[in-house]
């Protein structure tokens, strides 16, 4: 057997910690964005500007496997209710980076912001 | 496999459950999927490092099979079978490499594994966009990984007390 | 908000009591209906109260016509097992229209396509392939010939469905573009869920822009410069499910087999003069394909159209020649002009 190098695997250990501790900081303080986009089972449900939505608005998604229930209020976005265990998505507060989506992992449901796209379009056919 | 081996084996897969149990009671004070403390991974990385392949193997299959169940959520299952079985595997290999006085460093590899492991199954299910959690479970992979991996270490001297 | 909203009234009176600060009064509105999310932009003096109005309209349709909600008139007439009920003229109106559009296309759009869409789960979300024996035993009641429409009643034999998913916001469109006139509005956008209606010309005198999506994609690979018109597109890229045989089902059924159209087109848009028409075909022809779109496109003079087809072949009618134009980066892509 090679010589085992202790030092070497403790410093492979903090590269990677330290690596992913500069992303998460990214990550958590990428900006965010207007245009929102929520999908369940892979499917584009609602894609629209939070700047849009005036009053506060629900919406209810719910499905045979499991229900979520959305609130937009002061132009932001989050998961208010779900009848799942885990209760993540809930517990995550509303969307701030772009980089980070909503996601209810056992409903999979993702709530993100889209990029912007269509430059000088007043409106998509879709 | 003699009886007595087979007892230990059923012992330690009792165990890992019960602490499986125990850590589905406490809270997530983080709220990203995915990211928990693992602390049933003791066992797994105890019976790496103690017992055959083969036997490590399904002590975990059967720990993670049975946790499902007993926390009732299917869907949890895919993701901890697929983390379950890269960190096994990628721990095999550390194994032959790195000895069991430094066994929590393979510990925080395998939890490396681990992750990547469930972060592959979430890509798939949801799409590019789950990659954003890799970082975050990474993070936090690595610093119960060094805990589990220290607890495994602490078994290792006791086990033969416990007759594990 | 409520102090929010008196003080932008306010505000708007103001800038209307201003002249010539009035000129461009606009005002937008976003609200969820009818599954999906709807924006409309106005122009005008009385913008702000045009906008309530229509969404308010929106809401009523919605309310009617909703197959989910156990209130609405068309759940009761799925669910009243045969019995005549009493219909508003809203239902009665959009259920005529339903039927002329389904006689138009020879049933290739049909109101009654609901117990199939059930069966493939596009429905409810759980999407599965339909045992050929289901969608045998269900095809007899698919068929518009079945709604039965007499002063103020309407029936249909039980186990019939009505589902005016299809043309059900292109004639909310209609409406809503109907209150935004009474008030006054010259220039509007209408964003009903990736459907597009526009009032006039945009507020600086050019047509509106609206892009046609290039499907499984997020970006438009043309351009169609309208006014006073419908665009609207179907497809079946969105909504399908990728079955365990690996193969993908969309959520547009030909009526005849009762299995996803598949007739050689990825997304057909409709553009023309009233939404209702325009959402109708754009199904229509999808399930017709190139030939029978073009077919039809010949017999009637109500519409223009886009195709695309499997081979992202563009076709266009000779009518959008002038108003179309190709994206950026999709400059390439062959346009053939359809003349009568």
């Amino acid at each position: 057997m090679k010589r085992f190098h202790a030092g070497r695997w403790i410093a492979l250990c903090a590269v990677i910690l330290l690596l992913a501790g500069a992303a998460c900081l990214w990550l958590w303080n990428a900006p965010g964005g207007d245009l929102v986009e929520i999908e369940r089972n892979g499917e584009m449900l609602y894609r629209f500007r939070l700047s849009d939505i005036q009053d506060a608005q629900t919406i209810e998604i719910s499905r045979p496997d499991g229900s979520n229930t959305i609130v937009i209020e002061n132009g932001e976005i989050r998961v208010s209710a779900a009848d799942c265990p885990d209760q993540t998505c809930v517990q995550m507060g509303p969307l701030r980076s772009r980089a980070m989506p909503i996601v209810c992992l056992p409903h999979e449901l993702v709530i993100r912001f889209a990029e912007e796209t269509g430059d000088g379009l007043d409106a998509l056919a879709q | 496999m003699d009886i007595r081996k087979l007892a230990r084996l059923a012992l330690l897969t009792a165990v890992a459950l019960i602490i499986f149990v125990i850590e589905l009671q406490i809270p997530n004070p983080f709220p990203i999927p995915g990211v928990k403390l693992g602390l049933a991974n003791i066992i797994t990385v105890y019976a790496v490092y103690r017992y055959r392949p083969g036997e490590a193997a399904m002590v975990l299959a059967s720990r993670i099979l049975l946790g499902s169940f007993f926390s009732g959520r299917a869907i949890a299952l895919l993701y901890s079978a697929a983390g379950g079985t890269a960190c096994f595997l990628g721990m095999l290999l550390l194994k032959r490499v790195i000895p069991p006085r430094w066994l929590w460093i393979s510990s925080v590899l395998g939890a490396v594994f681990h992750n990547i492991g469930q972060i592959a199954v979430a890509v798939a299910v949801i799409g590019i966009s789950a990659l954003a959690y890799l970082p975050f479970l990474l993070v936090s992979g690595c610093l119960a990984g060094a805990f589990t991996g220290l607890c495994a270490q602490l078994v290792m001297q006791k086990g033969r007390f416990w007759r594990l | 908000m409520r102090a929010y909203r008196l003080f932008t009234l306010l505000l708007a009176l103001l800038l209307c009591a201003a002249p010539g600060l009035a000129e461009a009064t606009g005002a937008e509105r976003g609200f969820f209906a009818m599954d999906t999310y709807m924006t409309i932009t106005a122009y005008g003096e009385e913008a702000q109260s045009a906008l309530e109005a229509a969404e308010e309209r929106i809401h009523a349709l919605e309310g009617l016509w909703s197959v989910t909600d156990a209130e609405s008139e068309i759940y009761a007439l799925n669910h009243a097992g045969g019995a005549a009920v009493p219909i508003s003229a809203d239902t009665e109106a959009i259920l005529r229209f339903a039927l002329e559009m389904a006689e138009r296309t020879q049933g290739r759009f049909d109101p009654t396509i609901y117990p199939l869409l059930t069966a493939w789960g596009f429905t409810t979300g759980s999407h599965q392939v339909p045992a050929p024996e289901e969608i045998a035993a269900l095809l007899p009641l698919v068929g518009y010939g079945q709604i039965a429409l007499s002063g103020g009643e309407a029936s249909l034999p039980e186990g019939v469905e009505v589902d005016l998913g299809a043309i059900g916001k292109g004639y909310a469109g209609d409406e809503a573009v109907a209150v935004l006139r009474q008030y006054g509005v010259s220039c509007a956008l209408l964003n009903l869920g990736g459907g597009v209606q526009v009032i006039g010309a945009r507020p600086d005198g050019n047509p509106w822009r609206v892009g046609v999506l290039m499907p499984f994609t997020q970006e438009n690979f043309c351009v169609l410069e309208v006014e006073d018109c419908a665009v609207i597109t179907s497809g079946d890229y969105q909504r399908y499910f990728t079955a365990e045989d690996g193969r993908l089902y969309g959520h547009i059924l030909d009526p005849d087999t009762g299995y996803p159209a598949q007739s050689g087109l990825t997304s057909v848009t409709i553009a023309g003069a009233e939404g209702k028409v325009c959402d109708a075909l754009s199904t229509a022809l999808f399930v017709m394909g190139l030939d029978g779109a073009i077919e039809h496109w010949r017999a009637h003079d109500d519409f223009e159209m886009l195709l695309l087809t499997d081979e992202n072949g563009v076709y266009i009618t000779e009518g959008l020649e002038d108003a179309f134009s190709l994206a950026d980066g999709y400059a390439d892509m062959e346009v053939t002009v359809i003349r009568r």
